[in-house]
C-alpha cells in the first residue's frame, strides 16, 4: 500500500519525495543563485556526487555566458538573483480550497474547453480528494508499462533507480553549455521525466501528461530525457490544453531525445501556459531547449507542437540526423494574441547519408502579437543525398500584429536538395464573405479558416489532442476579429 | 596588414576639400568600429579576416572580358585603376536634360550636388564599407536627369583594374539622381584584368523621383584574385520603378549589399541577381527591401551557381512597416551546387508589421535535374553540353530580363563558356 | 418575395447602381442582362451583403424584411444564396465540413436543431450524384484544385443542399463549356419551385436557353432600362445593347 500512496501523492502534485518530509521546515529557498544554491538543490534530492559535480560544472559555464539577444522578442532584463530556485512541491494548504476561490475567467475557459470538473480542480491547483478517479488507472498503467519493460518515472527516481542510464545519456544531446538557458537548467533543474523504451519494444500506450502528474509542479527547470533503444517506438504527449495556474515567470526546460537504430519517437506538445493579460502583464517566459539525436540508422523523430500560451516563447525543437536514412519532422502551430511574442522554429542538422527532414510551420498573429519563425536547415558535407522540405506560412489577423520569417539554409553537399517556401497573408475578406454568405457566423468563419490553415499540423497530433487543440485555438483567438 | 589603417593612410580625406570634416569624422568612426566579424548577423557567412591583405596575384585570372561593352558607341565614363581614362570616355551624345560629370569635377564645381549622398553615408549608422567609400572616394560618376529627360541608350560607367595598378584600393562612387518622370538605363561595370589584385570598395546611390524609370545593371567581373565589396542603395519615390540586376562573376571575395527603400505609394522595385562562384570564390549578396509606404511592390529573383570549392551566400530581407498596407512582395532564391565541394547559404527573410499584404518567398538549393540531363543525353547531347544547357536554362529567367542586348549576349557567352563547352547558336529551353 | 426600390450603390465614392427597381415574386426566374460594367455583379454582391459597397439610397426588402440591415450570414439564414462568379478557394477546409457548418448555421438562424450527421451525408451523396460531381471532391478543400467547371457545379451543389428561397446566380455560365452548362442548368431547373425564386445574372443569352426565365431585365448605367418576356433576350442577342441605350438616351 505504501507504493500506491506515494503514487497518489505524486499524482496530485503533493509532497512526494520521501526526502522532503525530513526537512519540512525549509521548503523554500530564498531568492538567489550561487554554487551553494546548486549544492542545496542536489543535497535536497539526495543526488550522487557525480551529478552534483555535473551541475556545478554547468553552473560555472553559465556564469561565463551571455543571455542571448538575437531572438525577435522583447522583454525586461531578467534578474536571476531574484528568483527562488527551490520550492518543494506545494502542499495542500497553499492552493485554493475550492473552485470558488479560483479566478472565474480561468473556470470560464475550462468550461469552453469542455474540461471535466475534477480535472479543472487539478489544473487550477485545488487540493484534490485522494480518491481521484485516475488512481487506479495510474496503477494499471504502471503495471502495463513495467510488463513491457518500459521505464517511465520522475527524473529523481531515475537517478536513484537507473543511474547508469542517466549517466550515459544526460547531457549527451544538449550539452551543459549548449546555450544560456540550457546551462541554467543543467545547474538547477528540479525534476522532470525519464523514459526508456527497450529494444524492439513498441510502447503499449501513448505516454501522456495525464498520467504524468508526478512531474507536475516540479516547475520552472524541468528536465526530460527519453531514450528509444534499437527498434523501439514511443509516442509521448506533453502539456495540457488548459491554461495552468503557475506562479513561476521563467520556465527554462530541457528535453533530450536519443533515438537508436530503427527506433522512432513521436513527441507532441500542446503548450498553453499563462499568456499574460490583454495588456501584456504577467505571463510565462517559456525558454526551452528541445533536441533529438537520431544516432542510429533509420531513426525517426517527429516533433509536433501547438503553442498558444506563454507571454514569450523561445523554442526550437531540433533534430540531429546522424544515422544513415534517419528522418526528422517538425510540425508547428504557433499563435500569438494580445501582447504575446513567439520566436520559434526548428533546426535540422543533416550529418548522415540519405537523411530527410520536413518542416511545416504555421504562425498566426493577432492583436498585438509578434510571431517569428526561425529555422535552420544545415546539410553537412557528409550528408550525401540529404533532403529537406520546408513550408512556412503566416496568417495575420488585425493590423497591429507582426509575422516574421527567418530561415537559414546552409548546404555543403552537392547531392542534397533543399526547398523552402513561405507565405504571409491576412485572413482574406473574400474567404470570410464567402463563408458568411453561406450562413456561417463571423467567429465561426474565422475559426474555420484558421483551422484549415493549421490542418497539416493538426493531422499529426493524436486524435483527442487534435480536437482539443482546435478548441484551444478558437478560445485563444476570441475577440481577435472585431 | 591592417586593411582599414592602410586605406586611411592612402586615402586620407584632403583637409581643404569639400566635406572634409564629415569625411574625416566618418573615417574615424570606421576605424574605431573595426572590420565586421561573423558574429554580426549580416556577416554570418562572410569572414573578412582571410582577405585582410593584398590580393592573390597567383590565382588572379581574368573573367571573360566584358570590354566589348565599351564599344557600343553609347555614352560612357571609364576609370582605369581609379583614374579617369579620358580617351575611352565619351559623353558627347547625351540628350538634353541629362548631365554626367565625374565626381572630382563635381567636388570642384558644385559640391552641393552630392550633399544628400554625403550626408547619408557619413551618418553614424551608415554601413561600414559605404561609409569608408564616402569618406575616401576620389573619383566616380555623378549622373543627373532633369524632370522628363530620357536616356534610352545605356550609360556605361566602367571601373577597370589592371595588374599594373600602383594602389591596392579603389573606391568607385556613383551618384544618380533621376528627376520626376525621367528614364535612365545605366550599366555599372567593374572589371579586373588577369593579375589584378585590387581591393575595390564601390558605392552606388540611385534616387528615383516621382514616376521615373531606372534600369540599373551591375556587372561585377573582377579578376579572381581581387576583393570586391559593394554597396547599392535605391531610393524609390512615388510611382517610380527601379529595376536593378546584379550579375556577379569575379573576385575571390565579392560582397554586395543592396538597400531598396520604397518611400512613397506606387513605387515598385525589381531586384534580379545572378552569381557564379567558382573555385576559390566567395560571393555574398545581402539585399534589403524596405516597404516603408503603402501600395508598394517588390519582386526579387536571385539565381546562384556554385562550382569548384566556391561558396555563394544570399540573404534577402523584406521589411513591411507598420501601416504600409496593400503590399505585394515576392522573393525567390534558387541555387545550384555544381560540384561536391561547393556551398550555398541562403536566408530569405520576411519581417511584416502590416496585415493587408501578400508576401511570399521561396528558396531552393539543389543540383541539375537528373531526368532532364538524361532526356538531353538520350537525344544525343554529350553530358558536358547537356549540363551547360541546363545551367543556361536555369539562369534564363534572370538573363532574359536584361534588356541591354550587348550585355545579354555577353551573359549568354559567359554562362556557356563557364561549362567549357560551346553554346549552340540558338537555345530554346522551356523553363 | 424580393422588392428593390430605387437602389443606389457606390464603390469607392463612384456610383454604380443609380436608382434600380426590381420586383421578383415567389416562384419566378428573372434574368438580368446588360453590357460589361453595367452593375450586374454589384447588384448580386449587394444582395448577398459583400463588404465594400456603400448603399447611398433606396431599399431592398426580402419577404418584407429589410435585407440591407442584415449580415451576410443572416441573409443566408433568411434564405438568400449567391452562386459566385469566382468561387473562392479555402485551403484546408473540407467542402462537406463547410457545408454542414453552413447548413447548421442556417438551421440555427431558423430555430431548428442541428441536422443529424447520417441524414446529412445521405442528402449530400444523393445531390452530388444528381449534379455529376465526383464524390472525391466532397472531401477536398473548398474549391481548391477544382477545375473551372467543377467550381461552378460545386456552387450549384451547395445551393441544392442549402435550399435557399432566393438564389442569385452571378455569371454562373461564364467559362463553362456546353456540357457543363447543361449540367448546371439542369441542377437549377430541378430546384425550381413555386416557393423559390431565381435571379440569373448573365452576359449571354445562351444560358437562358436552358434556364428559361419568366422575365428578362436589361441593366445599364446602374438602372433597369427595359424589362420584357423571354424573347427580349433573343432580341438582345441579335441586336446588341446599343439600340436600347440610344432609346433611353
Amino acid at each position: 500500500m505504501a507504493a500506491t500512496s506515494s503514487d497518489v501523492q505524486s499524482l496530485i502534485g503533493q509532497k512526494y519525495e520521501a526526502g522532503f518530509i525530513t526537512d519540512i521546515e525549509q521548503e523554500h529557498l530564498p531568492p538567489g543563485l550561487s554554487e551553494d544554491t546548486v549544492r542545496f538543490i542536489s543535497g535536497k534530492k539526495g543526488e550522487p556526487a557525480w551529478l552534483l559535480e555535473w551541475r556545478l560544472k554547468a553552473f560555472r559555464r553559465w556564469q561565463e555566458m551571455q543571455e542571448p539577444a538575437w531572438a525577435h522578442v522583447d522583454y525586461p532584463k531578467i534578474d536571476y538573483q531574484s528568483i527562488s530556485y527551490w520550492a518543494a512541491p506545494k502542499s495542500a494548504g497553499d492552493g485554493p480550497k475550492s473552485l470558488s476561490e479560483v479566478d472565474p475567467k480561468l473556470i470560464e475557459t475550462y468550461n469552453k474547453l469542455g474540461i471535466p470538473l475534477e480535472e479543472q480542480k487539478m489544473l487550477a491547483g485545488v487540493a484534490v480528494d485522494v480518491v481521484f478517479d485516475s488512481v487506479s488507472v495510474h496503477t494499471t498503467f504502471k503495471d502495463k508499462l513495467a510488463a513491457a519493460g518500459v521505464i517511465f518515472c520522475s527524473f529523481s527516481e531515475a537517478v536513484r533507480e537507473h543511474p547508469e542510464l542517466i549517466r550515459q545519456y544526460l547531457g549527451s544531446v544538449v550539452p551543459q553549455h549548449d546555450n544560456y538557458f540550457a546551462a541554467l537548467n543543467s545547474a538547477v533543474f528540479s525534476d522532470g521525466s525519464f523514459v526508456y523504451i527497450p529494444k524492439n519494444t513498441r510502447c503499449p500506450m501513448e505516454l501522456s501528461t495525464y498520467f504524468r502528474m508526478n512531474a507536475r509542479n516540479t516547475g520552472q527547470f524541468e528536465r526530460t530525457l527519453i531514450v528509444a533503444d534499437a527498434g523501439s517506438y514511443v509516442s509521448y504527449l506533453e502539456g495540457c490544453t488548459a491554461p495552468q495556474r503557475d506562479d513561476n515567470q521563467l520556465h527554462a526546460a530541457v528535453v533530450e531525445l536519443v533515438v537508436l537504430d530503427d527506433a522512432e519517437i513521436k513527441y507532441s506538445t500542446v503548450q498553453n501556459w499563462y499568456p499574460g493579460d490583454e495588456e501584456g502583464r504577467g505571463g510565462i517566459y517559456n525558454f526551452v531547449t528541445k533536441r533529438a539525436d537520431c544516432r542510429g540508422r533509420n531513426a525517426k523523430v517527429s516533433w509536433t507542437q501547438v503553442e498558444t500560451g506563454s507571454a514569450i516563447t523561445w523554442k526550437y525543437p531540433s533534430c540531429v540526423l546522424r544515422g544513415e536514412n534517419s528522418v526528422g519532422e517538425f510540425y508547428s502551430v504557433a499563435l500569438t494574441h494580445n501582447r504575446q511574442q513567439a520566436d520559434t522554429g526548428t533546426k535540422m542538422i543533416h550529418l548522415g547519408r540519405n537523411t530527410r527532414s520536413t518542416i511545416v510551420s504555421k504562425g498566426i498573429s493577432a492583436g498585438r502579437g509578434q510571431n517569428a519563425y526561425r529555422g535552420l536547415v544545415r546539410i553537412a558535407r557528409s550528408a550525401e543525398g540529404a533532403r529537406n522540405y520546408t513550408q512556412c506560412d503566416s496568417l495575420l489577423i488585425g493590423d497591429q500584429c507582426g509575422a516574421h520569417t527567418f530561415p537559414y539554409v546552409e548546404v555543403k553537399n552537392s547531392s542534397a536538395k533543399v526547398e523552402h517556401e513561405a507565405s504571409t497573408s491576412k485572413i482574406s475578406e473574400d474567404q470570410l464573405f464567402y463563408l458568411r454568405s453561406r450562413g456561417i457566423g463571423q467567429e465561426d468563419a474565422v475559426n474555420l479558416i484558421v483551422n484549415g490553415f493549421c490542418k497539416q499540423v493538426f493531422k499529426e497530433l493524436p486524435m483527442e489532442f487534435a480536437v482539443e487543440a482546435q478548441k484551444l485555438l478558437s478560445v485563444s483567438l476570441e475577440g481577435a476579429v472585431g | 596588414m591592417d586593411w582599414l589603417a592602410a586605406l586611411s593612410r592612402e586615402f586620407a580625406p584632403d583637409a581643404t576639400a569639400p566635406y572634409a570634416d564629415i569625411r574625416q569624422a566618418a573615417l574615424r568612426r570606421v576605424g574605431a568600429r573595426g572590420l565586421p566579424t561573423p558574429r554580426e548577423e549580416a556577416w554570418k557567412y562572410t569572414d573578412l579576416k582571410p582577405y585582410d591583405g593584398a590580393g592573390d596575384a597567383a590565382r588572379s585570372q581574368a573573367q571573360p572580358s566584358p570590354l566589348a561593352l565599351l564599344e557600343t558607341g553609347g555614352p560612357q565614363l571609364v576609370f582605369v585603376d581609379g583614374v579617369l581614362d579620358a580617351a575611352r570616355s565619351s559623353l558627347s551624345a547625351l540628350p538634353a536634360g541629362v548631365r554626367v560629370r565625374t565626381l572630382s569635377q563635381v567636388l570642384r564645381e558644385e559640391p552641393d550636388a552630392i550633399a544628400q549622398a554625403m550626408a547619408r553615408y557619413t551618418a553614424e549608422d551608415a554601413q561600414i564599407f559605404a561609409a569608408l567609400n564616402a569618406a575616401c572616394a576620389r573619383d566616380g560618376a555623378v549622373v543627373e536627369l532633369a524632370a522628363g529627360a530620357t536616356l534610352a541608350q545605356p550609360l556605361v560607367v566602367a571601373f577597370l583594374n589592371t595588374a599594373a595598378a600602383t594602389r591596392l584600393f579603389t573606391l568607385p562612387l556613383v551618384v544618380v539622381k533621376a528627376g520626376a518622370q525621367s528614364a535612365l538605363s545605366l550599366l555599372e561595370l567593374h572589371y579586373g584584368a588577369a593579375g589584378a589584385t585590387n581591393h575595390s570598395n564601390a558605392l552606388c546611390d540611385i534616387e528615383a523621383d516621382t514616376g521615373s524609370r531606372v534600369e540599373h545593371y551591375r556587372l561585377q567581373a573582377e579578376a579572381s584574385g581581387a576583393v570586391h565589396i559593394g554597396n547599392l542603395r535605391l531610393g524609390i519615390g512615388r510611382d517610380a520603378r527601379v529595376a536593378s540586376h546584379s550579375l556577379a562573376f569575379g573576385g575571390r571575395l565579392a560582397r554586395l549589399d543592396i538597400n531598396a527603400e520604397l518611400t512613397a505609394p506606387g513605387g515598385e522595385v525589381v531586384l534580379n541577381g545572378l552569381f557564379q562562384a567558382g573555385a576559390g570564390q566567395h560571393i555574398d549578396h545581402q539585399t534589403r527591401i524596405d516597404h516603408a509606404a503603402p501600395h508598394t511592390t517588390s519582386h526579387e529573383l536571385y539565381k546562384g551557381l556554385a562550382g569548384g570549392d566556391g561558396r555563394g551566400v544570399f540573404r534577402g530581407q523584406v521589411l513591411v512597416r507598420k501601416h504600409a498596407q496593400k503590399i505585394a512582395a515576392r522573393q525567390a532564391s534558387h541555387n545550384l551546387l555544381l560540384s561536391p565541394l561547393a556551398e550555398i547559404d541562403t536566408k530569405p527573410e520576411l519581417e511584416i508589421y502590416a496585415d493587408d499584404v501578400t508576401c511570399a518567398h521561396g528558396a531552393t538549393v539543389g543540383q541539375l535535374d537528373d531526368t532532364a540531363l538524361f532526356y538531353l543525353r538520350s537525344r544525343g547531347i554529350a553530358e558536358a553540353e547537356a549540363r551547360a544547357l541546363l545551367v543556361f536554362g536555369f539562369t534564363q529567367e534572370v538573363v532574359e530580363q536584361v534588356a541591354f542586348e550587348p550585355l545579354r549576349n555577353w551573359l549568354a557567352e559567359t554562362l556557356a563558356g563557364s561549362a567549357d563547352v560551346p553554346l549552340p547558336e540558338r537555345v530554346e529551353l522551356a523553363s | 418575395m424580393l422588392q428593390i426600390e430605387n437602389l443606389q450603390v457606390e464603390v469607392d465614392g463612384k456610383p454604380i447602381l443609380r436608382g434600380l427597381n426590381l420586383d421578383v415574386p415567389a416562384g419566378q426566374v428573372h434574368a438580368i442582362m446588360g453590357p460589361n460594367g453595367s452593375g450586374k455583379s454589384t447588384l448580386a454582391h449587394v444582395l448577398a451583403g459583400k463588404p465594400g459597397y456603400t448603399v447611398t439610397g433606396g431599399s431592398v426588402r426580402f419577404n418584407g424584411r429589410d435585407l440591407l440591415a442584415l449580415s451576410p450570414e443572416e441573409r443566408a439564414g433568411e434564405g438568400v444564396f449567391l452562386a459566385f462568379q469566382y468561387p473562392v478557394e479555402i485551403p484546408g477546409v473540407n467542402n462537406v465540413y463547410m457545408l454542414k457548418a453552413a447548413l447548421n448555421g442556417i438551421r440555427k438562424h431558423r430555430g431548428l436543431p442541428e441536422i443529424n450527421a447520417v441524414e446529412f451525408l445521405q442528402q449530400v451523396k444523393a445531390k452530388t450524384a444528381a449534379l455529376g460531381l465526383k464524390e472525391s471532391l466532397l472531401n477536398r478543400p473548398v474549391n481548391q484544385g477544382f477545375s473551372g467547371g467543377e467550381k461552378k457545379r460545386n456552387e450549384i451543389f451547395q445551393m441544392s443542399v442549402l435550399e435557399p428561397q432566393l438564389a442569385v446566380l452571378d455569371e454562373t455560365d461564364s467559362g463553362l463549356d456546353i456540357d457543363a452548362l447543361r449540367i448546371v442548368a439542369e441542377g437549377v431547373n430541378q430546384l425550381r419551385d413555386p416557393a423559390r425564386s431565381f435571379l440569373v445574372v448573365t452576359h449571354y443569352q445562351r444560358l437562358l436557353d436552358y434556364i428559361v426565365p419568366d422575365v428578362v431585365h436589361v441593366l445599364a448605367q446602374g438602372r433597369i432600362i427595359k424589362s420584357g418576356p423571354r424573347e427580349l433576350a433573343l432580341e438582345l442577342e441579335a441586336r446588341g445593347y446599343d439600340w436600347l441605350l440610344q432609346a433611353v438616351a
